[in-house]
């Protein structure tokens, strides 16, 4: 990574908080100038419990990094095995692999299975151990995963192995939650950043539509409503809210000054 | 804890493991037996009682069978309130502990409030806005005292939580005080204060 002057990151940062106001979380060399046009690749991680998860999570979000010209890569805890009644594990498990991939290349991004069984994950010494060396092997700029305070075991697991990598891996990269569901599945979110999802709000309608064995028409207008409120409140029509782990880098690159 | 004594409430600390790793150089065994006389002299003060959960210190897991047994353990104290780990934190017996309690929360329904605390704010405890304080001024010094019981690992963290009592201080409007987090969506929706005070009067 090039050197940068403390004034010049001074600068640069406020030029991304800017940015960042206005819709999109990057950490410190991801963003040109005039907040458009990217200066450096950035690789993006999305962890999640589920397929699904991370397309109805920030399923805009990850549009817009991969219309910027960025790299996503989808990192999904377990395939659903549990998801679809009537069906055994592997069945699930091969209708829901099918299913990601329609949703990611609508997305433009790249799945990864991490290898834990839906409605059976752990977190373990061992549990933390392999899921750092997957997330690891990423090499990561950002990472996206679930809220932790969640109904849901998985999404629960998914967040603290997360959390845990960035504990233990260097460099640290920027780590945001996005939430799920609010009320039913995340709760006690209190979003610190929000991004304009208006332009890519139809990619991720389509991503999560892809997941046909999940019923998308009962549960999508849930995030539908979430998406306008959230919108309502840093002011376009759709957005999805994050919050940003404070002690995270990213675009207040002030605490090295 | 001691505020909530005074009123008259039962309070039981449950301890998630014995802190078996937790002084260098000894044995697991030998440094359970310690930490656990540590313990026992702490709730003395606080007028506790304890009770332990039985995991590993460093070794902590979630899983279905911890899950069901720390709820069943739970269960058995019969709680009015729970106060837990917040459960960004970067100890994982921290955010275990935090999850098993919230687990259970879910499964009895949400029938009590739900408290988070923090604890080594930025070292440990993380991304914690706090929705309640508790005025501990009047009881400050037990805190303290409780706190040198565990001679063992006082030494490392009891100047932080002095800093961080100051501060919860200032914001609150008092000497010390301890910032929470209350869970949303519970049943028993009073404020964490008025909660205390009321249950406390009806104890005379």
């Amino acid at each position: 990574m090039r050197t940068i002057s403390r004034r010049k990151l001074l600068s640069q940062t406020l030029t991304l908080a800017g940015a960042t106001a206005a819709g999109l979380p990057l950490v410190g060399t991801g963003l040109g100038a005039n907040g458009s046009a990217p200066t450096r690749k950035l690789k993006v991680v999305v962890v999640g419990g589920h397929p699904d998860d991370p397309e109805s999570g920030c399923g805009g979000t990850i549009a817009r990094y991969t219309d910027l010209g960025h790299e996503v890569a989808i990192i999904y805890l377990t395939r659903g095995e549990a998801g679809i009644d009537g069906k055994t594990h592997a069945e699930a498990a091969a209708i829901r692999s099918a299913e990601v991939l329609k949703a990611c290349e609508i997305l433009k991004a790249r799945p990864v299975f991490a290898g834990q069984i839906d409605g059976s994950t752990e977190i373990s010494p061992a549990r933390y151990a392999e899921f750092r060396k997957v997330l690891e092997a990423e090499k990561p700029d950002i990472v996206l995963t679930h809220w932790p305070v969640d109904t849901h075991r998985d999404h629960r697991a998914a967040s603290l192995l997360v959390y845990d990598a960035w504990l233990h891996l260097k460099p640290r990269f920027a780590l945001y939650y996005f939430e799920v569901m609010t009320g039913e599945q995340t709760q006690q979110f209190p979003p610190s950043l929000y991004v304009d999802i208006a332009a890519t709000e139809c990619r991720k309608r389509a991503a999560c539509f892809a997941h046909v064995s999940q019923n998308p028409d009962e549960w999508y207008p849930h995030h539908d409503q979430m998406n306008r409120f959230r919108g309502l409140e840093c002011g376009c029509t759709f957005a999805e809210a994050l919050v940003r782990h404070v002690q995270s880098p990213g675009f207040e690159g002030l605490a090295d000054t | 804890m001691a505020r909530c004594a005074d009123f008259g409430h039962e309070v039981v600390a449950l301890f998630l493991t014995r802190g078996e790793f937790g002084i260098p150089g000894k044995p697991p065994a030998e440094t359970a037996a310690i930490r656990s006389a540590e313990a026992q002299r702490s709730c003395g003060i606080l007028r506790a009682q304890f009770v332990f959960a039985d995991q590993v210190d460093g070794h902590t897991e979630l899983n279905e069978v911890q899950y069901r047994q720390f709820g069943d353990l739970l269960e058995t104290q019969r709680p009015d309130v729970i106060f837990t780990h917040w459960p960004i934190d970067t100890h994982p017996d921290h955010r275990a502990a935090s999850l098993l309690s919230y687990d259970f929360w879910l499964a009895c329904g949400k029938r009590v409030p739900l408290i988070y605390y923090e604890v080594e704010s930025g070292a440990q405890t993380q991304d914690f806005w706090p929705t309640d304080y508790v005025d501990i001024s009047s009881v400050e010094v037990r805190k303290r005292t409780a706190c040198l019981a565990h001679a063992s690992t006082v030494d490392g963290w009891l100047p932080l939580h002095d800093e961080m009592q100051k501060f919860r201080g200032f914001e609150a409007g008092c000497k010390g005080a301890e910032a929470f987090v209350c869970h949303g969506g519970g049943r028993d929706r009073r404020p964490l204060t008025e909660l205390l005070r009321l249950a406390g009067e009806s104890h005379p």
